[in-house]
């Protein structure tokens, strides 16, 4: 299976849509890291763009926004704020234990990793309890997935998002009215 | 400014009031309406209805999604152990433990919040009256002291309260939760219909009903219709559900006979020996710890339970060396509150394609069913417990989902899980003689004022009351069909309920109790203590409707009693 197909086949398995633009970078291996546009409080730059590429692929944007647009690197770089110290030191801790690991495996970041290896890392750290960076996947995907739900883009284009109900409270419609999970 | 230089009838009033929360609020609507020139003095910076700073922010607009930084949350090392209360959402409405420290001979949650308005701002809004099965309970079992007043001294006082407030609600005609004036009652989702439905099917000694909440259902006084956001904790822009700034406090203020002072530590009332009755307060600036006196007629203690108790203790005289109206040896004991933390839960397998739609701030009520009679008599405890609670229609969860990433991990996150439902049993303490609060001298808050040393707990009749809600939470649980149910118990200390009450009691004699009938101090007549501190037994119903009745009650009685140069 040649890279393109790859890419095509895992993107129909996961879900991925790959919009032009994101499908040419990977394909021509162009991996040249931007500056970040935000300023992390506790994450390097080379952590927070980790931190965007792992929640991304654990949210990907499919016909809603996926993490990196609903900004959870942001959310995670701050809610390890929440945490006493030691907690924080040891997150950011496995943060690089996986990067340096990732290097060593593949000779290069996560981030420059192609889609299929991507996939293999995350089916990896995800699905086997073993792994050295299963407990660091877990932590993650809990915040990932707090972040986006709360955040502008998750809660009101992938959840059903209604600020003003207004009166008075309905207890039993039908789930069709809604057809998905309430944000709130 | 200086009160002797400026003259004293620039610093005297007809009534004072202490605290503006739930109690102080409707003090000073009485007291104003009723014509008299009043100064409402709370300890707290000022806030005025619509300065609500989070009520339109949305989950995004917080940092962290609402959560505090470990630092910062180190100044609310009690203050979070509700676990809801501290949080970028309403952390402003909380008070610094730091700030205002206090000691904890056992474990203790004394969670406040000094502001205008009190905790009228964050309450629950769960508004249930009392009946005369709470107020005969200490006469018939004898315990502690009896209540000098019965259901029929204080129901026209819940008639006229709920009808200013607006309570949702519904009418169910029992004895031992009595009716009220309610406006029409929120909705049950199909989940809890059918819970009650099941309720009612199989027992014939209780039911399930709507919560009685101080949310308005319909527009009511001129306030607005309850939007169903569920962020009341917030302070509501439609002043929708009750709370001083909305209700009360406008109304005190269109009376003009209210000077409104904040910023106002209330550290003692002057007592008169000559006239035996207290002449006025003492005060001191929270911002420029300047001191001054106010002097008035009558003075309305409602500066909560704890707040008016260390108040009065404070008041030592010649007269009242142990603090003001404390012959009794009663000020400070007898503390109670609701024991909860524990229930059962269960999940529904029907109703999957029904939803809701709109954030109700509400649950259901299941009103006590021990002890009523014969027939419901306990072995093993006296008294009883009501059930909140309600259900709720969570995700799938991804632990149980397919996918561990990727767009169908994302597809689940929107994806409906089973309805659920819980039972959280709220249970009436004893008044225990032991279970009491003094003043600590030795370790002073931050304005130089003596803090509180707290020793309280459960005992035996509580914690076997505590069995039987784990155990009757379940039971009821399975006979409506739900599955994996399960009982749940979670740490709970006094205090948690946010219902202390009891340490200035109403009684019949002086010698066992602070108060008399009309709340106030027998043997200092001109002051009334009408929050929590007066309650004589705790009943197991979310108490802040009685104060709001009791207060209405005594304001008239005062102001007849002022009118007839009685006090
Ligand atoms: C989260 C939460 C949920 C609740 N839910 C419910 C519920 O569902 N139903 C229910 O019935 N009750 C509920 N309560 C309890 C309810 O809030 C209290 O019973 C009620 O607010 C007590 O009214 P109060 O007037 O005695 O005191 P507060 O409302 O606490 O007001 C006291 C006021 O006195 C002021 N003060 C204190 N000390 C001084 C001083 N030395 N000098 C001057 N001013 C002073 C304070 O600043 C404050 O403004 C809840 C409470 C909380 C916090
Ligand atoms: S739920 Fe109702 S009362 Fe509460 S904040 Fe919203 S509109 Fe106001």
């Amino acid at each position: 299976m040649n890279r393109r197909e790859a890419l095509k086949t895992s993107s129909l398995i996961l879900g991925y849509s790959i919009t032009a633009g994101t499908a040419a970078a990977v394909l021509s291996g162009c991996n040249a890291d931007p500056s970040l546009d935000w300023t992390p409080n506790n994450f390097s730059t080379k952590q927070a763009f980790m931190v965007a590429e792992l929640s991304e692929m654990i949210i990907p944007q499919t016909e809603t926004p996926g993490a990196k647009e609903a900004m959870v690197d942001r959310f995670i770089d701050a809610i390890i704020d929440c945490y006493p110290p030691a907690e924080r030191q040891k997150f950011l801790a496995q943060l690089d234990a996986f990067d340096l690991r990732i290097i060593e495996d593949h000779g290069k970041t996560f981030n420059k990793c192609t889609l299929k290896e991507k996939i293999a890392i995350m089916d990896e750290i995800s699905s086997d309890s073993a792994s050295e960076d299963h407990e660091f996947f877990m932590k993650l995907r809990e915040w990932a997935v707090v972040g986006y739900c709360t955040s502008e883009a998750g809660a009101t284009q992938h959840l059903a998002w209604d600020p003003f109900p207004g009166a008075p409270f309905q207890g039993c419609i039908d789930f069709s009215e809604v057809g998905k999970r309430w944000a709130l | 400014m200086n009160f002797i230089s400026k003259g004293k009838e620039d610093v005297s009033y007809d009534a004072i009031v202490v605290g503006t929360g739930i109690s102080g609020g409707w003090a000073a609507k009485e007291l104003t309406e009723k014509g008299l020139n009043t100064l409402v003095l709370d300890r707290g910076r000022d806030v005025k209805h619509g300065e609500y700073p989070t009520a339109n922010m949305e989950s995004w607009d917080f940092p962290r999604g609402g959560r505090l930084p470990y630092e910062e949350m180190k100044h609310y090392e009690k203050q979070s152990r509700t676990g809801y209360t501290i949080n970028e959402f309403y952390k402003h409405w909380w008070i610094k433990d730091t700030d205002q420290p206090y000691e904890e001979v056992k474990p203790f949650d004394w969670i406040r919040g000094y502001h205008v308005g009190g905790r009228s701002l964050m309450w629950g809004r769960q508004s249930y009256r009392l009946s005369d099965l709470d107020f005969t309970a200490n006469a018939k079992d004898g315990v502690a002291v009896d209540w000098p007043i019965r259901y029929k001294d204080i129901a026209p006082w819940y008639d006229y309260v709920e009808s200013h407030i607006g309570v949702s609600g519904k009418n169910e005609g029992l004895s031992q939760l009595p009716d009220g004036k309610f406006l029409p009652p929120m909705e049950f989702t199909c989940v809890e219909q059918d819970i009650a439905d099941h309720i009612k099917n199989k027992y014939s000694d209780r039911i399930m009903t709507i919560g009685r909440v101080a949310n308005l259902s319909v527009p009511h006084n001129g306030r607005g219709q309850c939007q169903n956001r569920n962020r009341c904790q917030r302070g509501c822009p439609f002043g929708a559900y009750f709370s001083s700034q909305a209700s009360t406090l406008p109304d005190a203020e269109k009376s003009r006979n209210m000077t409104l002072v904040p910023n106002a530590i209330v550290t003692e009332i002057i007592f008169d020996d000559k006239t035996q009755k207290a002449t006025g307060v003492r005060v001191k600036n929270s911002e420029t710890l300047e001191e001054k006196q106010y002097f008035a007629r009558i003075i309305f203690m409602n500066a909560s339970c704890l707040g008016s108790t260390q108040i009065l203790m404070q008041s030592k005289s010649e007269r009242f060396p142990n603090g003001m109206g404390n012959d009794s040896g009663e000020l400070g004991h007898n503390i109670m509150d609701h024991h909860f933390q524990l229930g059962a839960r269960g999940r529904s397998e029907n109703y999957r394609d029904k939803y809701y739609k709109g954030r109700r701030p509400n649950g259901i009520y299941v009103p006590r069913f021990r002890n009523l009679d014969k027939s419901t008599k306990m072995k093993d405890f006296i008294r009883g417990y009501g059930y909140q609670g309600g259900s709720g229609r969570p995700g799938i969860g991804h632990e149980v989902a397919e996918a561990q990433y990727g767009a169908k991990f994302k597809n689940q996150l929107a994806v409906l899980g089973d309805w659920n439902f819980n039972f959280s049993g709220f249970g009436e303490i004893l008044p225990y003689h032991e279970n009491h609060v003094k003043l600590n001298a030795e370790v002073k808050d931050k304005w130089g004022m003596p803090t509180l040393i707290m020793d309280a707990e459960i005992k035996a009749n509580e914690k076997a009351m505590r069995e039987d809600m784990k155990q009757q939470a379940a039971e009821m649980c399975e006979r409506a069909g739900l599955k994996d149910v399960s009982t749940f118990e979670n740490r709970y200390a006094i205090g948690l309920g946010i219902h202390e009450m009891g340490t200035a009691r109403m009684g019949r004699d002086p010698k066992t109790s602070v108060l008399n009938q009309w709340n106030q101090i027998h043997a200092v007549k001109n002051v009334f203590v009408t929050d929590g501190a007066c309650m004589t037994s705790a009943g197991c119903q979310n108490p802040s409707l009685t104060y709001m009745a009791l207060t209405a009650r005594a304001v008239d009685y005062a102001v007849q009693a002022l009118n007839n140069n009685e006090l």
